[in-house]
This record gives C-alpha cells, structure tokens and sequence, in this order.
C-alpha cells in the first residue's frame, strides 16, 4: 500500500527545479525535503558510511543547485536527473578510494528483491518492470546487476564476490545488461 | 574485450560502455575516459541518458532513509553564507545620493553595488542588476537594484515627486517592448521593495528596461501606461 507521500509528482519536481535554476531558495529546500531520504538511501547503499554519505548528500544537493540551469537541456526525467548526480558522486568516491571495500562478504545479504511497498518515485510498475526482467536473468547474474547498481560493486569486486575472472564477470554483466534492455523494449 | 561479446558493431560497444558507466562498474580511469566522451559526444551522452532513464526503477531497492536534519543548513551555508542583515548607512543615506551626478552615480553603483551586494550574497551565485532611472527634461531621478535570489527590486527615488493627485508608476519592459507594470511607486521619496514575481523574474536579465510613468492616483486605470515617462533606464549587471 502505497503512503501519501510514495509518489512524488514528476511534473511538482519539475517545476521546483525549473524554479531552483532561477535561483528560488524556498522551491530548493522544497525539493530537499522531498527528495533528501531517496538520495541519502541510495548514497549509502552505496558508501555504507553513514559520515561518507551525509557529506556525500550535501555535495549533491550543492551541484543540484548549482546544475539545475542545465536540467532543461538535459531532457531527463527529474528523479532519474537526481539520481544520476547522487550515484554518480557516490561512485566516483568509491572508486577514488581505489582498494576494493571492506566489508563486502557482509554484504552478502544483497537485496533480492524483497519488495518495497514504499517505494518512493520510480513508480510501481516501473519497479514491478524491471524486477520482472531481473527476474529472467539467471538469479546469480541478476544479483550482480543489483550489487554493481545498487551497491556500487566495481568489476574487480564483482569478481571477487561471484568467485569468477574478471574479464568472465565483465562478459556476464555486459550480456545481462542486453537482456534487460532487451526485456524492458519488449 | 572478451571475445563471445554478443554485438561487436562499434556502436554495440558504445552503448555497453554508456551502460557499464551507468551501472557503475568501470574502473576510475575509464570512468573519466567514459566521462570525457558525454561531455563532448552527444550520442554517446544521449546512450547514457537511455541508460540512466532505464535503470533508475532499480533504486527502489535502495531503502529510502532520512538525514539527519542538521544537513540542510550545512548545504544552504555553503550555498548561501549567511548574510548579515541589511546594512544601513550610505544606501539609506538620501543626501549622500543626491550630492552625487547620476552620470557618476551609476559607476558608483557598479563599483559599491557589487561590495554591498557581495556582503549579502558573498558568492556570485546570483547575479545583481542596477539601473540609473532619469530622462531628458524631466527632474525625476532613481536608481534600482535587482536581487535575482530574492527576487526583489529595491527602487530608491534621488529627486522629483509626483504632483499631489498623481503617482508614480513603475513598468518593466521586456525586448518585446511591452510594459508590464510593477506597481505603483510609495509617495514621500521612500524607498520601494518590490517582490517580483516568479514569471516575471524569469525575464528579469540584462538588457531589460525599468520605466516610470506619471500616472493618476492608485496607477494607470487601464493597465497601460497613459501618462508620459519621467524616468527610464537598462537594468545592468554588475
């Protein structure tokens, strides 16, 4: 069941960003506030700091403001434009760190995909969609598209994790990833 | 390259690296290589966008979690430093304007303008725009100040008054040369501080023109100017 708050008006963000690129502190803080609990989550799922992940957060609301005059140009959804700075600069952090985390074989628990009856934003049946082409995929296959998306997970730790060569691990995710658009075109 | 990939084309390849960069598992060099190319490749970016818009359902599985609440003000203090309230002195100081030749007055703006607006919004993040209001013939002088973060016009009258049955009214006109009005000025040379409106402030730019007609009392009846201008001038940045 879905709470009030579940969806959040693609066209309500739209013009909150269209007015932050005019330089509206009030639509900004609007926009935090009903945006701040999906990026911080996504950001660490992951860094899996907490510290790492708030400063994280507020580099990210920092470029919202500052990019949002090129939001229009970039003709993307308004979350999938959030969430693309969120992951982007969490990944990038992670990436930077160089050496593969600590921590993974706790992680091991990764999300299957235990559905979320709160989803925020990607609406439902978006997430019911491609739950279902995850689904087609063999399951281990899948959990690597998971752990890589929404994880973080690089090749290397990929490999790792799934005890394969990496050039195998790139091959897998590669194909996966046809499949899957392949399924979402259908 | 491993050599069973399925799709060998070069542009196969292009949208499987737009994808590996949005998955996110590139290593950070060719992440930067991958990075280069949607900043000057527009197909490459739009695959990547493809990509973006494809996947972003699966953040569903990334549990929503609140942050802690003190965030917020970390992100508005290193957007906008705090600004100490509005300074009085020189600014409120009508003599001081008077003294001063509008021709040497807008320079002055330019140069203290910045310095006064920088203190408030100490990071060029919003841009000020002033402009010098006077007109040949006419003893009517004021200068504006916009504030594009606020969208707030400051217009401080140096010289001239309507007469006792009129006003003064204020028009914004746009490169379309239409005048859409801003209200009516206060009487007594106060200063007006005039929120705009967001459509409006939309086209607030350089470039634009403030006017300021003399009108019957409460303004134009008709929402057109119908009195002649006594004051104009471009709003500039600074």
């Amino acid at each position: 069941m879905a709470t009030a708050e579940a969806d959040i008006d693609e066209k309500d963000l739209d013009r909150l960003i269209a007015r932050i690129a005019l330089r509206d502190r009030v639509a900004f803080a609007r926009l935090y506030s009903l945006t701040c609990a999906k990026l911080f989550g996504i950001s660490l799922r992951i860094l899996r700091d907490r510290p790492e992940a708030e400063e994280a957060l507020q580099e990210v609301y920092v470029r919202v403001w500052l990019r949002a005059g090129q939001y229009a140009s970039s003709r993307a959804r308004p979350m999938t434009w959030l969430i693309s700075i969120a992951r982007n600069h969490a990944i990038d952090l992670v990436r930077s760190r160089g050496l593969p985390r600590a921590g993974l074989d706790e992680a091991e628990a990764i999300a299957d995909p235990a559905p979320d009856p709160e989803a925020q934003v990607a609406s439902q049946s978006e997430r019911r969609r491609i739950d279902a082409c995850l689904g087609e995929l063999e399951a281990e296959r899948a959990r690597a598209v998971r752990a890589a998306y929404v994880e973080g997970y690089s090749y290397e730790e990929l490999a790792t994790r799934f005890g394969v060569p990496l050039n195998t691990m790139r091959t897998w995710l590669r194909r996966s990833l046809l499949r899957l658009r392949e399924c979402l075109e259908r | 390259m491993p050599p069973d990939m399925t799709d060998r084309s070069d542009e196969g390849e292009d949208d499987l690296v737009a994808a590996e960069f949005v998955v996110g598992t590139l290593p950070l060099e060719e992440r930067g290589r991958a990075r280069a190319r949607i900043a000057t490749d527009p197909t490459f970016a739009a695959r990547v966008r493809e990509w973006e818009e494809r996947l972003a359902p699966m953040t569903g599985a990334a549990e929503p979690v609140p942050p802690p609440a003190h965030l917020y003000a970390g992100i508005e203090s290193s957007l906008f430093p705090a600004a100490p309230a509005a300074r009085p002195g020189l600014w409120t100081n009508i003599g001081f304007w008077r003294g001063m030749a509008l021709t040497s007055l807008l320079a002055f703006i330019i140069a203290a303008g910045t310095l006064i607006f920088y203190q408030v919004v100490p990071r060029p993040l919003s841009q000020p725009l002033v402009a010098a209001l006077d007109a040949k013939g006419s003893d009517v002088k004021l200068v504006a100040l916009y504030n594009e973060a606020k969208r707030q016009l400051v217009v401080r009258p140096l010289s001239g008054s309507p007469a006792a049955d009129r006003d003064f009214e204020l028009w914004f006109i746009g490169p379309d040369k239409k005048a859409i009005s801003l209200g009516v000025l206060p009487k007594g040379g106060k200063t007006a501080d005039i929120a705009v409106r967001p459509a409006l402030a939309a086209r607030f730019a350089g470039g634009t023109t403030l006017a300021i007609t003399d009108e019957p009392l409460g303004g134009s009846p008709t929402g057109v100017a119908t009195g002649p201008i006594v004051a104009a001038g471009e709003l500039k940045s600074i």
